[in-house]
């Protein structure tokens, strides 16, 4: 479902997108002001006020989104038109600035508009390939459920364990602290080096090797028990960090695409101070 | 020793559940083994955790594992002695020392008073599997990436636009306010060249770093005063009033010249520029002189010098170099230059090769004997005689006194020359010539004067003698060589020789730029045919074909490249200010 908004009304909006770049870089292939092209040309003046008001249509996409169940649009239009239009954005900027690019606060502006622009093409490629790939990987469950099996395979572990010896029994009790995600970081990175079962089911694999007679069994049965959980818990990870990806995306389009709000209004500021 | 150990297992409605049981042995062991007299099941304890024992009615616990937890009473401890109402922490157990029937030494109370709780409880408190923040939230990035943004990109270049130039401090001078002050104020000062949007050509560099030099008002494009502080009086392209066309009066200096492209020339050299009017200029302009002109490999018209063709005038006119019958210089002047570039090997009917020098005997003249680049290399000196003649067109006129020349240019000064030398040697006496008077010819003698009668007949002798040298020397030999000259009025006294005027031309197409130097590379004769050139009257200029076998317009490949201003200019001197100058009421420019 998560595709859908790319292929909105049989992608109409990739029509209307590449009509837009199409017929910007005739419009530039065809001009030919005097000295080089720049955002001063007519042509210049154009495509400036094109991309501008469409860098305000596409925030605007961030107030419509908040308001549930109202507008005559749907919002699977407004994003399929906010992420296609959007992207036409390098194209039309690139055109506007001429190719010129230097230390200043323009190329900032374009600078900011194209990390927006690219945070967002890795957000759609997020949502996109994240939601089948989060299925498949809970199993058609959910992640609580995934939880809820390691939880009684902790009960479990430790009730074995508690009659073995002292190492043993403290590894399994530390194992079972084990925890999925943590900050920023640790989420995306979807691992965690000092995970406690981990270490746990290493040390129960060694002493399951070595360990004879009646407690070879009770090792055997943690050992399992270590595996599986080990393996959920690389699944919850998993789980996790697909989730963040399809999150951290926003922390730099958002912030970012404010930044660029202003950087233009210094743009056009600046341009018609020093005209 | 006997104890009682009750376990406890708290319901929910506060009682609690409570197992009995008696243990009898020598020392009590307590701990996760099974083995274990006091049975603590949690894997949080050591299989054998601590010992009770017995001493003189007293009973001890002590801790068997170092690393194991113990407290009595909350205090840590190895080992205590056990009295009524003690608290012992062993793992996550509570044992409490109770009031004992007579018939045990001890009685204890269990309880797991810090149980595992809920796993999946546990798992969720632990575990942050939403990403809610990025060290700040995206609402705060937000606020911090606009107000940072808005402080580099609009807040420091519009104080710094808003505030007067500062200079930064000088390394040694001790300045009133504190050095950090004055550096921040100076780097703030210039924190404008951030809102620059494209380099500053070459030329301007100089005064780049003052936006307000020609952004003079906010808000409002830059104006023609701007320029014209440093480019007043720059001129028109042709006739404004004869021509309406050339007025460009709409057109202001940045209709042409745009600024912040870079290093290079702010200087439009686009063909197209000039041919948009140049390829149907006749058709737009009826009156004008020009020829339409294009692409210079493909469309323009052959070189048409500006020629003198009447000297008595003196008329100037164009004439083109395809034109030969009517391409004459009419200067006035005799100068055959096949013969004065004879090679030495030349020898041809009764004269032999090269050409007579005075001292040298013959020798060979190059062009570069005579013509002489100027400074920078655009053209040549003009040709002096007294330079570039005289070494072998000496102007001397009496065989005998060859050192006497005549001065070059004045021939009223020539005749007086001559006539105050012969009036000499008159006076003086002793001359040897035979056709001379005889008080001429006789020897003074030291203190002899001169009767009057004698004195008259000297200087009519001289008169003629001058009169006789001039029309040989001004005539034919000296002067008549290179002029032409007309002899004294019939009928006048003065005897005064006259000599044409010479006008040459300075420069043949003054409205074309041509360097020497840029093409030093080739010779002389490869343009200028002057080792067949008989008559001063040769236009000695190339065809455009010979420009053309190197040169060719905008679109051309494999020539070099030559647009209209690579030879011609726009504001062409003397047709007038092409703007009228504004520098205020005082004639003060804004210009620091």
């Amino acid at each position: 479902m998560h595709q859908s908004f790319l292929i909105y009304r049989r992608f109409l909006f990739l029509w209307v997108a590449m009509m837009v770049i199409l017929a910007a870089l005739l419009a530039y292939v065809i001009h030919d002001p005097l000295g080089s092209p720049n955002g001063g040309t007519w042509l210049g003046y154009t495509l400036g006020s094109i991309g501008g008001l469409l860098i305000l249509w596409l925030m605007w996409f961030g107030v419509r989104k908040r308001r549930y169940g109202v507008g005559k649009v749907n919002l699977q239009a407004w994003l399929s038109a906010h992420v296609y239009l959007g992207t036409t954005l390098i194209v039309i900027a690139t055109l506007h600035a001429g190719f010129q690019f230097g230390w200043n606060i323009h190329t900032i502006a374009y600078a900011l508009m194209m990390i927006v622009v690219v945070s967002g093409l890795f957000g759609v490629f997020t949502y996109v390939r994240y939601p089948s790939m989060l299925t498949r990987n809970r199993d058609d469950g959910t992640l609580e459920r995934i939880f809820l099996e390691i939880a009684n395979l902790d009960q479990r572990s430790r009730s074995i364990a508690s009659a073995l010896d002292d190492e043993t029994a403290a590894t399994i009790v530390k194992s079972c602290e084990a925890r999925v995600g943590g900050g920023a970081f640790r989420q995306l990175s979807g691992g965690d080096p000092s995970c406690p079962a981990t270490a746990a089911f290493k040390l129960i694999q060694r002493r399951a090797e070595e360990v004879t007679g009646e407690p070879a069994l009770k090792f055997a049965q943690l050992s399992e028990l270590l595996s599986r959980k080990c393996e959920l818990l690389k699944r919850a990870r998993g789980d996790v960090r697909m989730q963040a990806l399809m999150k951290v995306w926003l922390f730099v389009h958002l912030p970012l695409s404010f930044a660029l709000l202003a950087a233009l209004i210094a743009h056009v500021i600046s341009v018609f101070y020093y005209w | 020793m006997e104890i009682l150990v009750t376990h406890l297992k708290r319901k929910p409605s506060g009682d609690a559940a409570r197992r009995v049981s008696e243990v009898s042995d020598d020392v009590i062991r307590i701990g996760r083994g099974a083995d274990c007299h006091v049975h603590l099941p949690d894997p949080r304890v050591p299989l054998v955790h601590s010992e009770i024992h017995t001493q003189d009615g007293a009973s001890y616990i002590s801790k068997l594992q170092t690393l194991s937890d113990l407290a009595v009473n909350g205090k840590a401890t190895r080992s205590a002695r056990l009295n009524i109402g003690d608290r012992l922490d062993i793992g996550p157990y509570e044992l409490v020392v109770t009031d004992c029937p007579e018939n045990k030494e001890l009685c204890l109370t269990v309880e797991l008073t810090r149980p595992f709780g809920d796993d999946f409880v546990g798992l969720n408190q632990r575990s942050v599997t939403e990403l809610t923040s990025l060290g700040f939230g995206k609402t705060t990035w937000s606020i911090l990436a606009t107000v940072v943004t808005l402080v580099v990109c609009l807040g420091l270049p519009l104080a710094a636009a808003l505030m007067p130039a500062q200079q930064a401090p000088d390394t040694g001078t001790a300045a009133a306010e504190p050095r950090l002050a004055l550096l921040l104020a100076a780097w703030i000062s210039s924190a404008d060249s951030l809102w620059i949007s494209g380099g500053i050509s070459n030329a301007h560099r100089y005064f780049a770093d003052d936006c307000g030099v020609c952004h003079q008002k906010p808000f409002v494009q830059v104006k023609d005063a701007a320029c014209l502080q440093c480019h007043e009086g720059i001129q028109q392209h042709a006739d404004a009033k004869k021509f309406a066309s050339a007025s460009f009066e709409s057109f202001s200096c940045q209709s042409c010249h745009k600024e912040h492209g870079g290093l290079e020339p702010i200087v439009l050299d686009e063909q197209a520029f000039c041919s948009s009017c140049h390829v149907r200029l006749r058709t737009m302009e009826p009156e004008t002189r020009v020829l339409d002109v294009g692409d210079f490999g493909v469309a323009h018209p052959e070189f048409r010098p500006t020629v003198m063709t009447d000297p008595t005038v003196p008329t100037k006119v164009r004439i083109s170099l395809a034109d030969a019958p009517k391409l004459k210089e009419m200067s006035n002047l005799k100068f055959p230059h096949d013969k004065h570039l004879r090679r030495l090997g030349d020898a041809g009917g009764t004269e032999p090769g090269g050409i007579q020098h005075p001292q040298k005997g013959r020798i060979e003249l190059s062009c570069q004997d005579c013509h002489e680049p100027e400074p920078g290399g655009a053209g040549m000196l003009p040709i002096k005689m007294e330079k570039n003649c005289e070494a072998c067109h000496g102007l001397e006129f009496d065989p005998n006194a060859k050192h006497r020349r005549l001065t070059h240019g004045k021939p009223r000064e020539a005749v007086e020359q001559m006539r105050e030398f012969y009036a000499m040697m008159a006076l003086q006496g002793g001359l040897q010539d035979p056709t001379a008077p005889r008080v001429v010819r006789v020897r003074r003698k030291p203190g002899q004067t001169l009767s009057p009668e004698e004195m008259a007949v000297s200087l009519r002798w001289a008169m003629k003698k001058a009169a006789e040298v001039a029309e040989e020397t001004i005539g034919k030999r000296a002067c008549g060589k290179c002029h032409f000259v007309t002899p004294p009025d019939v009928g006048s006294a003065d005897g005064i020789w006259h000599v044409m005027p010479v006008y040459l031309v300075d420069r043949w197409m003054p409205k074309g730029r041509f360097v020497h130097r840029d093409h030093q590379q080739e010779t002389c004769e490869s343009c200028h045919a002057a080792g067949t050139s008989k008559r001063a009257e040769d236009v000695m200029l190339p065809s455009i074909e010979r420009c053309r076998e190197c040169h060719s317009g905008e679109e051309s490949t494999g020539k070099v490249i030559s647009v209209c201003i690579t030879c011609h200019k726009f504001h062409q001197p003397d047709m007038g200010p092409m703007k009228a100058s504004n520098t205020g009421l005082l004639g003060i420019s804004s210009l620091p």
